[in-house]
């Protein structure tokens, strides 16, 4: 059987290799840079490879992503075209994800950054409650992940709709699709929840024309990835009051850099990129029906079409 | 028709008057200020009516309280026990309280003020995890708003399990009762929800024995009544670790004192008892459901048992 190889600067290799031992036994697991032979290596588990790296190895069947985004796979201009590309939906990080979204929707719609701000003040006073049927939530991307997040916040009462290339049906949530009805889902979208994966359509989506489309004292949050929000537009939609205030999980630059502005403001709150982590148990099993049906020679689940990237 | 009485401690009652007179323009809606003939009033609808004011009323056939507890009502001594005691019951009440149980919960379990802790040097955490399958949550009171948090935090993925004074059966809800049950359920939760009424027998419940048995890092909310909780034992609880947060939505004293230690404490989530503000529109629906009831000779909605306190 050919090998698996791991590489990632963010997940446990010793994790994955006993996840995948129990699942596969016999599993020739190699972890960079314990590569051994390249010619050797048939499958890869992997999260942001270096430019170049991919191509090294000739017998590669497969590119298997970590996470729910293989934008960091498509990132390398010297990708192999052969290998199926496949990325990890994990139903672990699908609940994750959703516990996130709705913690920052909960916290805007409850005034939390109000009644903190309160406290620190010692002041007793009760803010007028916007009702909650009221409060229209807009999904961007209704992908597993959105579509979770999307009927996760609807069951707690709010009027939720998503925005998504082709139309879905999610119960207690409207579906938007196409270019044709973006504007439509902005205008009616008092919190906004990125959630798209990056692909050349979604580069810098988030910008200072879609946020004058949403209604003045919209609030924002992105978990998609850094790369769709033109972070500068936020900044001049939050001083002038168009956006009320954003929580933000993914950056262009991650680590968020020391002296960015974000750091320090008091509209934005900034999340370190855990809104949903892979986890190495729950991903495994996919993971490993995945390795047996490419040794097998049979498609893989969850494959990406290269030409849409997702 | 009798005058229907609203008093509402500090606060005006118009809005309310106002909105009772819209639903029904027939009830004679007044403040206490307009009452001239107390012999005229025939429901009061209250908030913390001073004491000694209800046995001044000859006529009153309903005390409807305009929040879910009715201690404020029980613990004046000089109340007539004829009259019947109703607490509101309005669904958007449950809505609102899911939503204040369901934010602490997620602030906590996804470590939100520790990670703005971290945001003062800009420092960006790699090593964040966050167990799911760790945030068990203890419900204390089976009443509609308990039976609401347990079946809601179900519904985002968490085990819930409830207590109460005596036996309750809930289908999918694990249920305990009395003094073995009570600290069966601290041992195994490692969020507490407080939605008990106030009696004899609950005041002081949440104290350092409760404490004690419960996991190193738990979370308690407390969104029943201030005099749940020992105050002194909470400090130490949160000093010596068992505690790592607490949500306090209520206190011993409101509006809680300037020159209270809550106030400065980072590691309570402090609420100017906010959790299920009483929405005007259907808890007025209530009000005028159960001024109909009374006046056709029925027992009102969310009627009281004095002897039990609730």
């Amino acid at each position: 059987m050919p090998a698996v190889l791991f590489y990632s600067p963010n997940d446990s290799a010793e994790a994955w290799r006993q996840s995948l031992a129990e699942r596969i036994p016999g599993v020739d697991f190699r972890a960079w840079p314990d590569v051994g032979d390249p010619a050797d290596i048939g499958f890869a588990l992997v999260w942001k490879v270096p430019p170049g790296f991919l191509k090294q190895f000739p017998n590669l069947k497969a590119i298997c992503s970590l996470g729910q985004g293989v934008d960091h796979i498509f990132a390398d201009p010297e990708l192999p075209r052969g290998p199926h590309i496949i990325r990890l939906v994990d139903p672990w990080m699908g609940r994750a994800m959703a516990e996130w979204v709705l913690l920052q929707v909960l916290r805007f719609h409850r005034q939390g950054p109000e009644y903190e701000a309160l406290q620190r003040r010692r002041e007793w006073k009760s803010l007028p409650a916007p009702e909650t049927a009221t409060r229209r939530v807009g999904i961007l991307g209704l992908g597993a992940l959105g579509a979770e997040a999307a009927t996760t916040v609807a069951a707690l009462g709010f009027d939720v709709a998503g925005w998504s290339r082709t139309r879905k049906t999610i119960p207690n949530v409207t579906s938007y699709a196409g270019p044709e009805e973006f504007e439509a889902f902005l205008a009616r979208t008092d919190i906004l929840c990125g959630l798209l994966p990056l692909t050349p359509e979604t580069t810098d989506l988030m910008d200072a024309a879609l946020f004058a489309k949403l209604p003045k004292g919209a609030f924002v949050v992105n978990s998609g990835r850094g790369g769709q929000l033109v972070e500068g537009d936020l900044l001049a939609a939050l001083d002038s009051g168009q956006i009320a205030g954003a929580a933000l999980d993914v950056f262009r630059t991650e680590p968020l850099p020391q002296d960015h502005p974000f750091w320090a403001h008091p509209k934005v709150q900034v999340w370190p990129h855990v809104s949903a982590q892979t986890n190495a148990d729950s991903g495994a099993d996919q993971v490993a029906e995945n390795v047996r049906r490419v040794f097998a020679g049979e498609a893989p689940i969850n494959q990406v079409d290269p030409d849409r990237q997702y | 028709m009798g005058v229907i009485l609203v008093h509402i401690a500090g606060t005006d009652p118009a809005p309310w008057i106002d909105e009772l007179k819209r639903q029904d323009p027939a009830l004679d809606a007044r403040g206490l200020d307009a009452v001239d003939d107390p012999a005229a009033v025939e429901v009061a609808i209250t908030w913390k009516l001073p004491h000694g004011l209800y046995r001044t009323f000859p006529n009153l056939a309903l005390i409807q309280s305009m929040a879910a507890g009715v201690d404020h009502i029980l613990a004046d001594p000089e109340r007539p026990a004829r009259v019947p005691v109703a607490r509101v019951v309005d669904p958007w009440m449950g809505r609102s309280m899911v939503h204040h149980v369901a934010l602490a919960v997620l602030r906590w379990h996804r470590r939100m003020d520790w990670l703005e802790g971290q945001r003062a040097d800009a420092t960006w955490p790699t090593d964040v995890i966050f167990d799911a399958d760790a945030v068990r949550v203890g419900v204390l009171g089976l009443g509609h708003l308990g039976q609401a948090v347990a079946r809601a935090m179900q519904g985002l993925g968490f085990e819930a399990a409830g207590w109460s004074r005596s036996p309750k059966a809930i289908e999918g809800l694990a249920c305990h009762h009395g003094p073995d049950g009570l600290r069966d359920l601290a041992a195994w939760s490692s969020v507490l929800v407080c939605l008990l009424p106030l009696t004899d027998e609950t005041a002081g419940i949440l104290n350092a024995g409760l404490f004690g048995l419960m996991p190193e890092g738990s979370l308690l909310v407390n969104v029943g009544r201030g005099g749940h909780l020992v105050e002194a034992d909470l400090t130490a609880a949160l000093d010596s670790g068992r505690l790592e947060a607490a949500a306090l939505d209520v206190f011993g004293t409101e509006p809680l004192p300037k020159d209270h230690r809550f106030w400065a404490d980072r590691r309570i989530y402090l609420t100017p008892h906010i959790a299920s503000e009483i929405n005007p529109v259907t808890a007025t629906r209530a009000f005028v459901e159960n001024i109909r009831r009374i006046r056709a000779g029925q027992a009102p909605v969310g009627l009281i048992d004095p002897a039990k306190g609730y």
